[in-house]
């Protein structure tokens, strides 16, 4: 089933009479429970591409259409809502509420979205603090915690109000290569459970952990790239999909 | 603006030629004998005795106006153009001169009754009737304040001539100008001493100062103040600013410091752009001066004329612009001061130099049960960031404050209660019977009449009279005193309380301030030649009669009386209006008045000047509020624009952020309108207090009109506060998330 549909979406930025294309005619669909992850050269635009498809920022043309919605036809309310209920998004870098504690911070989209009573957001936030291993810091500061840490917190918060998709910006990006290690075991294992998942990513590692990998260049998806289902963490077949891949993007000239 | 208003009024008194002494005066007196006793005493420059016909105010219509002056508390005097000095001005500052025909009126009534040049003013005598034309209008030093009740009409000496034939009596000023006015108490002292007439009320220079100050003193005073609270404010603002642009900037300046730029470098990078902008704020305020001086001074230009356009009154606003320049380069400098503790390291690693970042605190949004999120989240950013919100309760504070404080006065001058710092007890009417030949006659006849009215519930005759006060050093001076029983209208007294026995006095505030006299202490008075000590039995408040009153039970002696006012109260089911036009047809020249007109009349002027006063801090007060909670506002969502792109990309509706800082505005406000009211009440009462001491009025208690002050003045700036919050929070919609979570 299509969770998510682009066609022919282009973004363009002006800078005064400066016109600069970024994302050019993008057609994509992603199925429900997919796990899937761009890459690509920097500034080829795949984060741009991921906020547009996102909700998080406007596209010039084309349409995105999220669960039956067209995105490019929202007003800034119903957009927010399609943020709030429909989406969450981890990104490469700590962006958390700096004045709120770890639990107030993945707590506070679900007191706003009131989909649940005050009791089972806790319930739900202390059981997702749990299994991103960080049940113990529900009244740390984020200045208290580990980088590591933080981005748990991040997906804990994405994931919160049970969005249809998970969008992730080089969720590992900012983190060591253990620390790295363990949020992609996460979100497998998130993956596993039916949540769909779209990440950006320049780590072979990361893209290889998920099912389908898409090559973006000079704002278009140029090739795609199938692989199998990750099912466990064993680390021979993981180094398998991680030299299929190098293969592919020696191909492709990256 | 202060120095054209303190210009303003010094012009008045050299064109006029101000007399240093005048002792008013009615019945027979001796020309010669005063003009000889002048040229011996050695002190007298020169003086004059000016004759002034009293005229009714019964008589008297303005313009087309069916009504006569007779409730109007004021005293008509019918005068010449003096000669010699004490010169009676029109609104160029020249003297007046007017034709057969014509008049000149004080510009009190200008104001009071919108008059203008060609307006007609009638004198309806029994025996015949004169009619006006007003041909300019009268500044008078001695008589222009509405705390006078006497104003001078300036006519032609052939209509004069014939007015005096008409009226019958005259009244005379003994003026005096001295060589010296710095002598003032000696010649004082002499005059008393002197077998020169003195039963009537005796003004100095300084009195005449005093009195022109009061009304437009008192804007004065405001603007003053509203002045330092702008400098005060605009200073806060510059630190705010500068700090927020430090801590912006602070990359960068670590940039500058690792490249090898030394401090002073660095500070003059910044220094050097407050320069140009305050350099350009103080040019422009002293050019801006310029216009808004004629909207805040109508009455100093009115009452007083406008200043010559000496080199010295446009210096002064010039060293007044270059000290705010100064001392905003100085308060820049000392904020700039901070650079010298951060290393470059420092400056590259924190990104912030301590002032505007967020501090911990316990709030717990999982714990808040009651609270919309926005509102909770804007109420916690204030008390994690409370040291940069100062600023803007600050603001609030100043706002509610110079919003009530005037608000309150305004309302306490005009309440009915306010009779009491003009020395009256509370009364329904009030009669004086001025001095004149056959005033004592006149004033048993209506004693006798109150006597007999049914209608009357009670009554309280209060003799005023002058006695001879004897100092410590054995000089005497002269000291009017009310005598008669105070205990049917009581007043309220500052100190102790009203005379009850035949020795006891009780003092004016001003008076007992000027002879050092408390409660419990004595002084010895002449009574009919023979002295008496008599001891302070309380101290109250008095603005009338330059604020220098007595109040004793002593014997009445016709002789030494200057005037008398009975107050009396009417019966519950008589119609006051009715009582006071029987009387006034009965007691005829006697004034009769009920309070509430004897107080809006003497304090009238007063009173439109507070009015104005209360619609220019209004109005700096609303601008003041939307000035600095949108400079606050939009500084704040630029500041954290990082943090509401976070909001958004989980959700936040653009209206669910701009709520936070509503929420933060409106919240900081309610703090500062409650401590500027509490502030208001105190502080500013205190405030008033201590302006109107030197009139007489010391302790002035603010009666509060809930309504107004509780309800209105915070609803309006609440909408204000509001609509500014939310207009200038727009921003936030524009956010881009994804360009803000990219950076």
């Amino acid at each position: 089933m299509v969770l998510l549909e682009v066609k022919d979406l282009s973004k363009t930025y002006w800078s005064g009479n400066q016109e600069t294309q970024v994302l050019r005619n993008v057609n994509l669909r992603i199925e429900k429970g997919e796990f899937v992850s761009i890459m690509g050269p920097s500034g080829s635009g795949k984060s741009t591409l991921l906020y547009n498809i996102s909700g998080l920022d406007r596209i010039t043309s084309g349409s995105v259409m999220l669960d039956g919605m067209n995105l490019a036809d929202l007003s800034e309310d119903e957009l927010a809502n399609v943020r709030l209920h429909k989406v969450g998004f981890i990104f490469q870098h700590i962006h958390l509420m700096k004045n709120l504690t770890i639990l107030d911070n993945i707590v506070l989209s679900a007191y706003l979205a009131k989909k649940r009573n005050r009791k089972q957001i806790h319930q739900k936030a202390k059981k997702l603090m749990e299994i991103t291993g960080i049940a113990e810091l529900v009244d740390h500061d984020i200045t208290q915690v580990s980088g590591g840490q933080l981005q748990r917190a991040a997906i804990c918060r994405s994931l919160i109000n049970d969005p249809d998709i998970l969008f992730g910006d080089e969720p590992t990006g900012a983190l060591n290569s253990h620390a790295a290690g363990e949020i992609m075991a996460l979100l497998s294992e998130i993956n596993r459970s039916g949540m769909t998942i779209l990440l950006v990513t320049h780590d072979i590692k990361v893209a290889g952990r998920t099912e389908r990998v898409l090559f973006m260049l000079d704002g278009q998806l140029v090739a795609e790239k199938r692989l199998e289902k990750y099912e466990n963490e064993n680390a021979d077949s993981r180094k398998e999909r991680e030299n299929l891949l190098t293969d592919w993007l020696i191909n492709l000239g990256f | 603006m202060i120095s054209e208003l303190f210009g303003s009024m010094n012009q008045l008194f050299v064109k006029s030629a101000a007399p240093h002494y005048v002792q008013m005066h009615s019945g027979m007196i001796n020309k010669a004998k005063i003009d000889l006793w002048a040229s011996q005493s050695g002190l007298v420059r020169q003086n004059q005795t000016v004759e002034m016909v009293p005229v009714e105010g019964g008589t008297i219509y303005f313009a087309d106006s069916d009504t006569s002056e007779k409730t109007s508390v004021m005293q008509f005097y019918f005068v010449r153009q003096n000669e010699r000095f004490d010169f009676l001005l029109n609104l160029e500052n020249e003297k007046v001169d007017v034709a057969e025909g014509e008049i000149a009126v004080p510009v009190f009534f200008m104001q009071q009754k919108h008059l203008s040049v060609g307006d007609k003013l009638r004198v309806v005598l029994p025996a015949f009737t004169k009619e006006f034309t007003i041909s300019d209008f009268v500044r008078d030093v001695q008589m222009n304040p509405s705390l006078v009740h006497s104003k001078r009409f300036v006519v032609h000496p052939a209509d004069y001539a014939m007015l005096k034939e008409n009226v019958g009596a005259v009244e005379y000023l003994i003026e005096f100008q001295l060589k010296d006015p710095g002598r003032l108490g000696e010649f004082n002292k002499l005059y008393q001493s002197s077998d020169l007439p003195k039963t009537g009320p005796t003004i100095d220079l300084n009195l005449f100062k005093t009195l022109n100050a009061l009304t437009d003193g008192v804007v004065a005073a405001v603007i003053i103040l509203v002045s330092l609270l702008l400098i005060l404010i605009a200073t806060l603002v510059i630190r705010f600013t500068l700090l927020a642009t430090l801590e912006e900037d602070y990359h960068e300046i670590g940039v500058l410091k690792a490249i090898g730029a030394s401090r002073r470098d660095v500070r003059m990078l910044y220094l050097m752009k407050y320069v140009v902008l305050a350099a350009l704020a103080s040019a422009c305020g002293y050019v801006v001066s310029f216009f808004v001086y004629g909207l805040v001074s109508v009455n100093v230009s009115l009452y007083f004329g406008k200043a010559d356009n000496s080199i010295f009154h446009a210096i002064i606003p010039m060293i007044a612009v270059a000290f705010i320049f100064a001392l905003v380069l100085l308060f820049c400098m000392l904020v700039l001061r901070k650079f010298n503790q951060v290393t470059a390291v420092d400056a590259l690693r924190s990104g912030s130099i301590g002032e505007t970042t967020v501090s911990r605190n316990r709030w717990r949004l999982h714990q808040n049960r009651f609270l919309p999120i926005p509102i909770f989240l804007g109420l916690k950013n204030v008390f994690q960031r409370h040291k940069m919100f100062g600023l803007l309760l600050f603001v609030f504070i100043a706002s509610s404050f110079i919003l009530i404080v005037p608000l309150h006065f305004l309302n306490t001058i005009q309440s009915p209660g306010f009779i009491s710092y003009l020395g009256i007890g509370r009364s329904d009417i009030r009669i004086d019977l001025q001095h004149s030949d056959q005033m004592l006659d006149r004033y048993r006849q209506l004693i006798d009449a109150i006597r007999q009215d049914g209608d009357v519930e009670r009554y309280s005759p209060l003799v005023t009279s002058r006695f001879k006060m004897i100092n410590e050093d054995g000089t005497v001076d002269n000291l009017n005193i009310e005598t008669g029983d105070f205990s049917i209208f009581p007043l309220k007294y500052v100190q102790g309380g009203a005379p009850r026995r035949e020795n006891e006095i009780a003092l004016s505030y001003l008076n007992a301030k000027e002879m050092g006299k408390r409660v419990g202490d004595s002084l010895r008075l002449l009574v009919d030649g023979e002295e008496k000590i008599m001891v302070v039995s309380g101290i109250y408040q008095d603005v009338t009669n330059g604020g220098r009153t007595a109040k004793a039970m002593l014997p009445f002696n016709p002789n030494s009386v200057l005037w008398y006012v009975v107050s009396l109260n009417v019966k519950p089911h008589v119609d006051l209006r009715e009582k006071i036009e029987q009387y006034e047809k009965a007691f005829y020249p006697a004034k009769v008045t009920d309070l509430q007109g004897y107080l809006h009349q003497t304090l009238g002027n007063t009173i439109d000047q507070l009015r104005r006063i209360l619609i220019l801090t209004f109005f700096v007060a609303i601008f003041l509020s939307i000035l600095i909670t949108a400079l606050f506002l939009k500084m704040l969502v630029a500041k954290d624009r990082q943090q509401i792109a976070i909001m958004r990309s989980i959700g936040f509706a653009p209206r669910e952020i701009r709520t936070q800082y509503v929420t933060m505005a409106l919240f900081v406000l309610t703090i500062g309108i409650l401590l500027g009211t509490i502030f208001s009440n105190t502080l500013g009462q205190m405030l008033v207090s201590a302006v109107w001491s030197f009139l007489g009025a010391s302790q002035i208690d603010f009666v509060i009109d809930p309504i107004q002050a509780y309800v209105i003045c915070p609803l309006i700036l609440i909408l204000v506060v509001t609509v500014t919050a939310w207009l200038s929070t727009g921003k936030a919609r524009q956010v881009s998330i994804a360009e803000m979570i990219k950076e």
